[in-house]
Protein backbone atom coordinates (compact mmCIF):
# COMPACT_ATOMS: atom_id res chain seq x y z
CA UNK A 1 0.00 0.00 0.00
CA UNK A 2 1.39 3.40 -0.98
CA UNK A 3 1.79 5.81 1.90
CA UNK A 4 1.22 9.52 1.38
CA UNK A 5 2.82 12.08 3.62
CA UNK A 6 0.21 11.75 6.36
CA UNK A 7 -2.10 8.89 7.05
CA UNK A 8 -5.65 9.43 8.20
CA UNK A 9 -5.70 6.16 10.15
CA UNK A 10 -2.89 3.82 11.15
CA UNK A 11 -3.93 0.61 12.86
CA UNK A 12 -1.19 -1.75 14.00
CA UNK A 13 -1.64 -5.13 15.66
CA UNK A 14 -5.07 -4.24 17.04
CA UNK A 15 -6.63 -6.82 19.38
CA UNK A 16 -9.89 -7.01 21.28
CA UNK A 17 -10.89 -10.11 23.18
CA UNK A 18 -14.48 -10.91 24.20
CA UNK A 19 -15.64 -14.20 25.68
CA UNK A 20 -17.09 -15.28 22.32
CA UNK A 21 -15.16 -13.19 19.80
CA UNK A 22 -11.65 -11.98 19.13
CA UNK A 23 -10.50 -9.22 16.85
CA UNK A 24 -7.13 -10.65 16.02
CA UNK A 25 -4.04 -8.63 15.20
CA UNK A 26 -5.56 -6.20 12.70
CA UNK A 27 -3.27 -3.79 10.85
CA UNK A 28 -4.06 -1.35 8.05
CA UNK A 29 -3.32 2.18 6.91
CA UNK A 30 -5.76 4.63 5.39
CA UNK A 31 -3.75 7.29 3.51
CA UNK A 32 -5.10 10.84 3.49
CA UNK A 33 -7.33 11.73 0.58
CA UNK A 34 -8.51 8.14 0.11
CA UNK A 35 -11.65 6.12 0.73
CA UNK A 36 -11.26 2.78 2.45
CA UNK A 37 -14.02 0.17 2.54
CA UNK A 38 -14.33 -2.12 5.52
CA UNK A 39 -16.14 -5.25 4.49
CA UNK A 40 -17.07 -8.50 6.19
CA UNK A 41 -20.02 -10.59 7.29
CA UNK A 42 -22.17 -9.79 10.35
CA UNK A 43 -20.02 -10.25 13.42
CA UNK A 44 -16.75 -10.05 11.44
CA UNK A 45 -15.53 -7.27 13.70
CA UNK A 46 -16.19 -4.16 11.56
CA UNK A 47 -18.06 -2.20 14.25
CA UNK A 48 -15.62 -3.38 16.92
CA UNK A 49 -12.75 -2.08 14.78
CA UNK A 50 -14.51 1.28 14.33
CA UNK A 51 -15.19 1.53 18.09
CA UNK A 52 -11.54 0.78 18.79
CA UNK A 53 -10.35 3.34 16.24
CA UNK A 54 -12.44 6.00 18.02
CA UNK A 55 -11.35 4.67 21.44
CA UNK A 56 -15.01 4.18 22.33
CA UNK A 57 -14.11 0.79 23.79
CA UNK A 58 -10.85 -0.30 25.37
CA UNK A 59 -8.43 -2.43 23.38
CA UNK A 60 -6.40 -5.44 24.49
CA UNK A 61 -3.41 -4.78 22.26
CA UNK A 62 -2.03 -2.78 19.37
CA UNK A 63 -1.91 0.91 18.53
CA UNK A 64 -4.17 3.28 16.64
CA UNK A 65 -3.26 6.72 15.28
CA UNK A 66 -6.00 8.91 13.88
CA UNK A 67 -4.94 11.98 11.88
CA UNK A 68 -1.45 11.52 13.26
CA UNK A 69 -2.48 11.34 16.94
CA UNK A 70 -2.43 8.31 19.23
CA UNK A 71 -6.10 7.65 20.04
CA UNK A 72 -5.29 7.07 23.71
CA UNK A 73 -3.47 10.36 24.16
CA UNK A 74 -5.04 13.42 25.78
CA UNK A 75 -4.98 15.27 22.43
CA UNK A 76 -7.34 12.73 20.88
CA UNK A 77 -10.37 14.59 22.24
CA UNK A 78 -9.41 17.47 19.90
CA UNK A 79 -8.95 15.06 16.98
CA UNK A 80 -12.58 13.96 17.45
CA UNK A 81 -13.54 17.48 16.29
CA UNK A 82 -12.07 16.50 12.91
CA UNK A 83 -13.90 13.17 12.64
CA UNK A 84 -17.44 12.96 11.30
CA UNK A 85 -19.24 9.87 12.53
CA UNK A 86 -22.23 8.00 11.12
CA UNK A 87 -23.11 4.78 12.91
CA UNK A 88 -25.47 2.01 11.84
CA UNK A 89 -28.29 3.87 13.62
CA UNK A 90 -28.48 7.60 14.22
CA UNK A 91 -28.81 7.36 18.04
CA UNK A 92 -30.17 10.85 18.64
CA UNK A 93 -32.71 11.15 21.47
CA UNK A 94 -36.09 10.48 19.91
CA UNK A 95 -37.77 13.72 21.00
CA UNK A 96 -35.14 15.95 19.42
CA UNK A 97 -35.91 17.72 16.15
CA UNK A 98 -33.36 18.61 13.47
CA UNK A 99 -33.50 22.16 14.86
CA UNK A 100 -32.70 20.90 18.39
CA UNK A 101 -29.84 18.80 16.99
CA UNK A 102 -28.39 22.00 15.52
CA UNK A 103 -28.36 23.66 18.97
CA UNK A 104 -26.81 20.59 20.63
CA UNK A 105 -24.10 20.26 17.97
CA UNK A 106 -23.40 24.01 17.98
CA UNK A 107 -22.44 23.53 21.61
CA UNK A 108 -20.49 20.33 20.92
CA UNK A 109 -18.30 21.02 17.87
CA UNK A 110 -16.12 24.13 17.85
CA UNK A 111 -16.32 24.41 14.06
CA UNK A 112 -20.04 23.65 13.70
CA UNK A 113 -21.26 25.21 10.45
CA UNK A 114 -24.95 26.08 10.81
CA UNK A 115 -25.20 27.27 7.22
CA UNK A 116 -23.83 24.01 5.88
CA UNK A 117 -26.15 22.02 8.18
CA UNK A 118 -29.15 24.00 6.89
CA UNK A 119 -28.01 23.30 3.31
CA UNK A 120 -27.68 19.59 4.03
CA UNK A 121 -31.15 19.45 5.63
CA UNK A 122 -32.60 21.18 2.61
CA UNK A 123 -30.69 18.90 0.20
CA UNK A 124 -32.01 15.82 2.03
CA UNK A 125 -35.53 17.35 2.35
CA UNK A 126 -35.45 16.85 6.13
CA UNK A 127 -38.07 18.68 8.22
CA UNK A 128 -36.81 21.09 10.87
CA UNK A 129 -39.45 20.60 13.53
CA UNK A 130 -40.46 16.95 13.27
CA UNK A 131 -39.33 14.79 16.23
CA UNK A 132 -36.61 12.31 15.38
CA UNK A 133 -38.82 9.37 16.43
CA UNK A 134 -41.16 10.14 13.53
CA UNK A 135 -38.35 9.96 10.96
CA UNK A 136 -38.07 6.95 8.65
CA UNK A 137 -34.83 4.98 8.83
CA UNK A 138 -33.61 6.69 5.68
CA UNK A 139 -34.36 10.13 7.15
CA UNK A 140 -32.55 9.22 10.36
CA UNK A 141 -29.44 8.19 8.46
CA UNK A 142 -29.61 11.36 6.37
CA UNK A 143 -29.74 13.46 9.53
CA UNK A 144 -26.69 11.65 10.91
CA UNK A 145 -24.85 12.23 7.62
CA UNK A 146 -25.87 15.92 7.65
CA UNK A 147 -24.37 16.26 11.15
CA UNK A 148 -21.17 14.42 10.18
CA UNK A 149 -20.65 16.75 7.21
CA UNK A 150 -21.38 20.00 9.06
CA UNK A 151 -18.46 20.40 11.45
CA UNK A 152 -15.58 20.72 8.98
CA UNK A 153 -14.41 17.14 9.52
CA UNK A 154 -11.26 15.89 7.80
CA UNK A 155 -12.11 12.24 8.27
CA UNK A 156 -15.48 10.53 7.92
CA UNK A 157 -16.05 7.21 9.67
CA UNK A 158 -19.21 5.51 8.47
CA UNK A 159 -20.54 2.29 9.93
CA UNK A 160 -23.22 0.86 7.62
CA UNK A 161 -24.21 4.43 6.82
CA UNK A 162 -25.97 3.60 3.56
CA UNK A 163 -28.05 0.76 5.01
CA UNK A 164 -31.79 1.39 4.79
CA UNK A 165 -31.45 3.97 2.03
CA UNK A 166 -33.03 3.49 -1.37
CA UNK A 167 -30.62 3.00 -4.34
CA UNK A 168 -31.06 6.57 -5.62
CA UNK A 169 -30.35 8.08 -2.23
CA UNK A 170 -27.41 5.69 -1.74
CA UNK A 171 -25.97 6.87 -5.01
CA UNK A 172 -26.39 10.50 -3.99
CA UNK A 173 -24.75 9.85 -0.62
CA UNK A 174 -21.86 8.02 -2.24
CA UNK A 175 -21.34 11.01 -4.54
CA UNK A 176 -21.21 13.25 -1.46
CA UNK A 177 -18.54 11.01 0.08
CA UNK A 178 -16.63 11.06 -3.20
CA UNK A 179 -16.80 14.86 -3.35
CA UNK A 180 -15.60 15.00 0.24
CA UNK A 181 -12.30 13.33 -0.70
CA UNK A 182 -11.58 15.79 -3.52
CA UNK A 183 -9.76 17.70 -0.84
CA UNK A 184 -6.47 15.80 -0.41
CA UNK A 185 -6.69 16.29 3.32
CA UNK A 186 -10.05 14.48 3.54
CA UNK A 187 -10.47 10.72 3.97
CA UNK A 188 -13.28 8.24 4.48
CA UNK A 189 -13.48 4.89 6.25
CA UNK A 190 -16.74 3.21 5.36
CA UNK A 191 -18.05 -0.17 6.44
CA UNK A 192 -20.89 -1.68 4.48
CA UNK A 193 -22.57 -4.94 3.60
CA UNK A 194 -23.36 -3.53 0.20
CA UNK A 195 -20.12 -4.46 -1.54
CA UNK A 196 -21.24 -2.89 -4.83
CA UNK A 197 -21.34 0.50 -3.04
CA UNK A 198 -17.79 -0.01 -1.83
CA UNK A 199 -16.65 -1.07 -5.28
CA UNK A 200 -18.02 2.19 -6.67
CA UNK A 201 -16.17 4.58 -4.40
CA UNK A 202 -13.32 2.91 -2.50
CA UNK A 203 -9.61 3.22 -3.17
CA UNK A 204 -8.71 0.55 -0.61
CA UNK A 205 -10.49 -2.51 0.71
CA UNK A 206 -10.07 -4.12 4.12
CA UNK A 207 -11.80 -7.47 4.40
CA UNK A 208 -12.41 -8.87 7.88
CA UNK A 209 -13.60 -12.41 8.41
CA UNK A 210 -14.35 -13.82 11.88
CA UNK A 211 -12.18 -11.16 13.50
CA UNK A 212 -9.19 -11.75 11.24
CA UNK A 213 -7.79 -9.54 8.50
CA UNK A 214 -8.10 -11.39 5.20
CA UNK A 215 -7.21 -8.63 2.76
CA UNK A 216 -5.95 -5.08 2.91
CA UNK A 217 -5.29 -3.92 -0.62
CA UNK A 218 -5.92 -1.25 -3.22
CA UNK A 219 -9.24 -2.03 -4.86
CA UNK A 220 -7.96 -1.72 -8.43
CA UNK A 221 -5.06 -4.03 -7.61
CA UNK A 222 -7.43 -6.57 -6.11
CA UNK A 223 -9.55 -6.54 -9.25
CA UNK A 224 -6.42 -6.89 -11.41
CA UNK A 225 -4.78 -9.55 -9.30
CA UNK A 226 -7.70 -11.91 -8.88
CA UNK A 227 -9.76 -13.69 -11.51
CA UNK A 228 -12.39 -16.40 -11.67
CA UNK A 229 -11.74 -19.69 -13.44
CA UNK A 230 -14.36 -22.26 -14.40
CA UNK A 231 -12.71 -25.64 -14.78
CA UNK A 232 -13.51 -29.29 -15.16
CA UNK A 233 -12.21 -31.76 -12.58
CA UNK A 234 -9.30 -32.77 -14.89
CA UNK A 235 -8.27 -29.16 -15.52
CA UNK A 236 -8.30 -28.43 -11.78
CA UNK A 237 -5.19 -30.58 -11.31
CA UNK A 238 -3.15 -28.14 -13.44
CA UNK A 239 -3.78 -25.20 -11.13
CA UNK A 240 -1.07 -24.59 -8.50
CA UNK A 241 -2.67 -25.07 -5.07
CA UNK A 242 -1.16 -21.85 -3.67
CA UNK A 243 -2.85 -19.70 -6.31
CA UNK A 244 -6.38 -20.74 -5.37
CA UNK A 245 -7.96 -18.32 -2.88
CA UNK A 246 -11.39 -19.94 -2.76
CA UNK A 247 -13.41 -22.52 -4.61
CA UNK A 248 -17.05 -23.51 -5.22
CA UNK A 249 -17.30 -27.09 -6.43
CA UNK A 250 -20.19 -28.41 -8.48
CA UNK A 251 -21.07 -31.66 -10.31
CA UNK A 252 -18.93 -30.81 -13.38
CA UNK A 253 -15.94 -29.17 -11.79
CA UNK A 254 -15.40 -25.96 -9.93
CA UNK A 255 -15.42 -22.20 -9.99
CA UNK A 256 -12.35 -20.82 -8.31
CA UNK A 257 -10.82 -17.51 -7.41
CA UNK A 258 -7.16 -17.49 -8.43
CA UNK A 259 -4.21 -15.13 -8.52
CA UNK A 260 -4.07 -14.24 -12.19
CA UNK A 261 -0.27 -14.00 -12.22
CA UNK A 262 0.18 -17.53 -10.90
CA UNK A 263 -2.02 -19.27 -13.46
CA UNK A 264 -0.95 -20.23 -16.98
CA UNK A 265 -2.20 -17.99 -19.80
CA UNK A 266 -3.64 -21.13 -21.37
CA UNK A 267 -6.58 -20.87 -18.99
CA UNK A 268 -9.32 -18.40 -19.80
CA UNK A 269 -9.72 -16.22 -16.71
CA UNK A 270 -12.80 -14.09 -16.23
CA UNK A 271 -12.88 -10.57 -14.82
CA UNK A 272 -14.24 -10.66 -11.31
CA UNK A 273 -16.08 -8.29 -9.00
CA UNK A 274 -15.24 -7.27 -5.47
CA UNK A 275 -18.28 -9.18 -4.25
CA UNK A 276 -16.98 -12.41 -5.88
CA UNK A 277 -13.54 -11.92 -4.35
CA UNK A 278 -15.05 -11.44 -0.88
CA UNK A 279 -17.40 -14.43 -1.23
CA UNK A 280 -14.68 -16.76 -2.54
CA UNK A 281 -12.22 -15.71 0.13
CA UNK A 282 -14.79 -16.15 2.90
CA UNK A 283 -15.59 -19.59 1.57
CA UNK A 284 -11.88 -20.42 1.25
CA UNK A 285 -11.34 -19.42 4.88
CA UNK A 286 -14.26 -21.60 6.02
CA UNK A 287 -13.00 -24.61 4.08
CA UNK B 1 -20.39 19.45 28.32
CA UNK B 2 -22.73 22.31 27.40
CA UNK B 3 -24.03 20.36 24.39
CA UNK B 4 -24.80 17.37 26.62
CA UNK B 5 -26.67 19.53 29.11
CA UNK B 6 -28.72 21.17 26.35
CA UNK B 7 -29.56 17.71 24.98
CA UNK B 8 -30.68 16.60 28.47
CA UNK B 9 -32.74 19.75 28.92
CA UNK B 10 -34.56 19.19 25.61
CA UNK B 11 -35.16 15.52 26.45
CA UNK B 12 -36.49 16.15 29.96
CA UNK B 13 -38.68 19.10 29.00
CA UNK B 14 -40.22 17.21 26.07
CA UNK B 15 -40.58 13.81 27.76
CA UNK B 16 -41.36 14.86 31.32
CA UNK B 17 -43.43 18.02 30.84
CA UNK B 18 -46.20 16.95 33.25
CA UNK B 19 -43.73 15.74 35.90
CA UNK B 20 -41.71 18.95 35.68
CA UNK B 21 -44.88 21.03 36.13
CA UNK B 22 -45.79 18.87 39.14
CA UNK B 23 -42.29 19.37 40.52
CA UNK B 24 -42.67 23.17 40.28
CA UNK B 25 -46.15 23.02 41.86
CA UNK B 26 -44.95 20.84 44.74
CA UNK B 27 -41.90 23.05 45.29
CA UNK B 28 -44.19 26.07 45.45
CA UNK B 29 -46.60 24.60 48.01
CA UNK B 30 -45.64 26.22 51.31
CA UNK B 31 -44.71 23.77 54.03
CA UNK B 32 -41.86 21.46 54.64
CA UNK B 33 -43.01 18.00 53.53
CA UNK B 34 -44.28 18.58 50.01
CA UNK B 35 -41.44 20.87 49.01
CA UNK B 36 -38.95 18.31 50.39
CA UNK B 37 -40.50 15.77 48.07
CA UNK B 38 -39.99 18.15 45.13
CA UNK B 39 -36.30 18.61 45.93
CA UNK B 40 -35.74 14.86 46.36
CA UNK B 41 -37.67 14.11 43.16
CA UNK B 42 -35.48 16.60 41.27
CA UNK B 43 -32.40 14.63 42.33
CA UNK B 44 -33.78 11.58 40.50
CA UNK B 45 -34.17 13.32 37.14
CA UNK B 46 -30.54 12.71 36.07
CA UNK B 47 -31.33 8.98 36.30
CA UNK B 48 -34.39 9.52 34.10
CA UNK B 49 -32.20 11.33 31.63
CA UNK B 50 -29.73 8.39 31.60
CA UNK B 51 -32.68 6.06 30.95
CA UNK B 52 -33.61 8.10 27.88
CA UNK B 53 -29.96 8.03 26.73
CA UNK B 54 -29.96 4.25 27.06
CA UNK B 55 -33.19 3.97 25.11
CA UNK B 56 -31.82 5.95 22.17
CA UNK B 57 -28.32 4.44 22.66
CA UNK B 58 -26.99 7.98 22.69
CA UNK B 59 -23.92 6.79 24.66
CA UNK B 60 -22.61 4.94 21.60
CA UNK B 61 -22.64 8.16 19.59
CA UNK B 62 -21.43 10.35 22.46
CA UNK B 63 -18.37 8.12 22.94
CA UNK B 64 -17.29 9.05 19.40
CA UNK B 65 -17.92 12.78 19.74
CA UNK B 66 -15.58 15.31 21.34
CA UNK B 67 -16.85 14.60 24.86
CA UNK B 68 -14.55 13.10 27.48
CA UNK B 69 -15.85 10.43 29.85
CA UNK B 70 -15.60 13.10 32.54
CA UNK B 71 -17.88 15.42 30.51
CA UNK B 72 -20.46 12.66 30.14
CA UNK B 73 -20.40 11.87 33.87
CA UNK B 74 -20.27 15.43 35.14
CA UNK B 75 -23.14 16.53 32.89
CA UNK B 76 -25.47 14.24 34.87
CA UNK B 77 -24.20 15.44 38.25
CA UNK B 78 -24.49 19.11 37.23
CA UNK B 79 -27.97 18.48 35.84
CA UNK B 80 -28.96 17.13 39.27
CA UNK B 81 -27.39 20.08 41.11
CA UNK B 82 -29.23 22.58 38.89
CA UNK B 83 -32.61 20.85 39.20
CA UNK B 84 -32.44 20.30 42.98
CA UNK B 85 -31.15 23.86 43.38
CA UNK B 86 -34.08 25.26 41.39
CA UNK B 87 -36.57 23.17 43.41
CA UNK B 88 -35.02 24.36 46.70
CA UNK B 89 -35.02 28.02 45.60
CA UNK B 90 -38.65 27.80 44.44
CA UNK B 91 -39.56 26.26 47.76
CA UNK B 92 -37.85 29.05 49.71
CA UNK B 93 -39.44 31.71 47.51
CA UNK B 94 -42.90 30.18 47.93
CA UNK B 95 -42.51 30.02 51.70
CA UNK B 96 -41.31 33.62 51.80
CA UNK B 97 -44.32 34.78 49.76
CA UNK B 98 -46.69 32.70 51.90
CA UNK B 99 -45.29 34.22 55.08
CA UNK B 100 -46.18 37.71 53.79
CA UNK B 101 -49.83 36.80 53.23
CA UNK B 102 -50.36 34.50 56.18
CA UNK B 103 -49.05 33.80 59.59
CA UNK B 104 -46.87 30.88 58.39
CA UNK B 105 -43.32 31.15 59.58
CA UNK B 106 -40.38 31.87 57.34
CA UNK B 107 -37.08 32.06 59.07
CA UNK B 108 -33.74 30.47 59.59
CA UNK B 109 -35.27 27.17 60.62
CA UNK B 110 -37.08 26.76 57.30
CA UNK B 111 -34.02 27.76 55.29
CA UNK B 112 -31.87 25.28 57.21
CA UNK B 113 -34.49 22.54 56.73
CA UNK B 114 -34.54 23.05 52.97
CA UNK B 115 -30.75 23.23 52.93
CA UNK B 116 -30.59 19.87 54.71
CA UNK B 117 -33.09 18.37 52.26
CA UNK B 118 -30.93 19.72 49.44
CA UNK B 119 -27.90 18.00 51.01
CA UNK B 120 -29.87 14.73 51.27
CA UNK B 121 -31.01 15.08 47.64
CA UNK B 122 -27.46 15.43 46.32
CA UNK B 123 -26.36 12.55 48.58
CA UNK B 124 -29.13 10.35 47.08
CA UNK B 125 -27.95 11.37 43.62
CA UNK B 126 -24.33 10.64 44.53
CA UNK B 127 -25.32 7.17 45.81
CA UNK B 128 -27.38 6.33 42.73
CA UNK B 129 -25.29 7.63 39.83
CA UNK B 130 -22.29 5.26 40.21
CA UNK B 131 -24.71 2.28 40.28
CA UNK B 132 -26.44 3.54 37.14
CA UNK B 133 -23.18 4.29 35.35
CA UNK B 134 -21.94 0.77 36.05
CA UNK B 135 -25.07 -1.36 35.63
CA UNK B 136 -27.45 0.83 33.65
CA UNK B 137 -30.91 2.01 34.67
CA UNK B 138 -32.68 -1.32 34.15
CA UNK B 139 -30.34 -3.39 36.32
CA UNK B 140 -29.83 -0.66 38.92
CA UNK B 141 -33.55 0.11 39.28
CA UNK B 142 -34.31 -2.03 42.36
CA UNK B 143 -31.40 -0.66 44.39
CA UNK B 144 -32.47 2.86 43.44
CA UNK B 145 -36.06 2.35 44.58
CA UNK B 146 -35.02 0.92 47.95
CA UNK B 147 -32.39 3.58 48.53
CA UNK B 148 -34.68 6.45 47.62
CA UNK B 149 -37.64 5.21 49.68
CA UNK B 150 -35.46 4.72 52.78
CA UNK B 151 -33.87 8.16 52.53
CA UNK B 152 -37.16 9.95 51.80
CA UNK B 153 -38.91 8.25 54.75
CA UNK B 154 -36.07 9.19 57.09
CA UNK B 155 -36.09 12.80 55.95
CA UNK B 156 -39.89 13.18 55.96
CA UNK B 157 -40.19 11.58 59.39
CA UNK B 158 -37.28 13.00 61.25
CA UNK B 159 -35.70 15.82 59.19
CA UNK B 160 -37.54 18.91 60.48
CA UNK B 161 -38.04 17.47 63.97
CA UNK B 162 -34.38 16.65 64.26
CA UNK B 163 -33.36 20.21 63.51
CA UNK B 164 -35.85 21.54 66.11
CA UNK B 165 -34.67 18.94 68.60
CA UNK B 166 -31.03 19.92 68.18
CA UNK B 167 -32.01 23.59 68.47
CA UNK B 168 -33.91 22.91 71.75
CA UNK B 169 -30.94 20.97 73.08
CA UNK B 170 -28.87 24.06 72.50
CA UNK B 171 -26.67 22.39 69.91
CA UNK B 172 -25.07 24.65 67.42
CA UNK B 173 -27.36 24.42 64.37
CA UNK B 174 -24.94 26.36 62.21
CA UNK B 175 -22.26 23.82 62.98
CA UNK B 176 -24.66 20.93 62.19
CA UNK B 177 -25.63 22.54 58.90
CA UNK B 178 -22.02 23.15 57.95
CA UNK B 179 -21.23 19.51 58.78
CA UNK B 180 -24.09 18.29 56.55
CA UNK B 181 -23.00 20.50 53.64
CA UNK B 182 -19.40 19.31 54.03
CA UNK B 183 -20.56 15.68 54.14
CA UNK B 184 -22.66 16.19 50.98
CA UNK B 185 -19.69 17.77 49.19
CA UNK B 186 -17.25 15.04 50.23
CA UNK B 187 -19.69 12.25 49.31
CA UNK B 188 -20.25 13.87 45.91
CA UNK B 189 -16.53 14.14 45.18
CA UNK B 190 -16.10 10.45 46.08
CA UNK B 191 -19.17 9.57 44.02
CA UNK B 192 -17.82 11.33 40.90
CA UNK B 193 -14.56 9.40 41.32
CA UNK B 194 -16.43 6.06 41.64
CA UNK B 195 -18.67 6.95 38.67
CA UNK B 196 -15.58 7.53 36.54
CA UNK B 197 -14.26 4.10 37.50
CA UNK B 198 -17.69 2.51 36.91
CA UNK B 199 -18.02 4.17 33.50
CA UNK B 200 -14.50 3.05 32.53
CA UNK B 201 -15.43 -0.50 33.51
CA UNK B 202 -18.53 -0.34 31.36
CA UNK B 203 -16.32 0.88 28.49
CA UNK B 204 -13.92 -2.01 29.16
CA UNK B 205 -16.83 -4.41 28.64
CA UNK B 206 -17.45 -2.71 25.29
CA UNK B 207 -21.03 -1.61 26.10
Amino acid sequence: MTQTQTNAIEVRGLNKIYSDFKLDDISFILPSGCIMGLVGENGAGKSTAINLIMDAISRDGGTVDVLGVDNQSREFINVKEDVGIVLDEAYFPEVLTAKNVNTVMKNTYRRWNEKKYAEMLSRFSLPLSKPFRDFSRGMKMKLAIAVALSHEARLLILDEATGGLDPMMRDEILDIFNDFTRDEDHSVLISSHIVSDLEKICDYIVFLHRGKLMVCEEKDRLLEEYAVLRLSREQMKDIPAGSVMGMKENAFGAEMLVRRSEVSDAFHTEHTTLEDIILFMAKGAQD
Amino acid sequence: MKGLMIKDAYTLVKQMKVFLIMLVVFACIPGYSVSSFAVIYASMLPMTSIAYDERSRWDRLAAMMPYSARDIIMSKYVLGYILTGIAALLSLAAQAVASVFSSSAFGTEYVISILLVLCCAVIIQSAELPIIFRFGVEKGRLSLIILTVVIVIVIMSFGGGLVRHFAHMGMNVSFMTAACITAALVINVISVFISQKAYAKKMQAGH
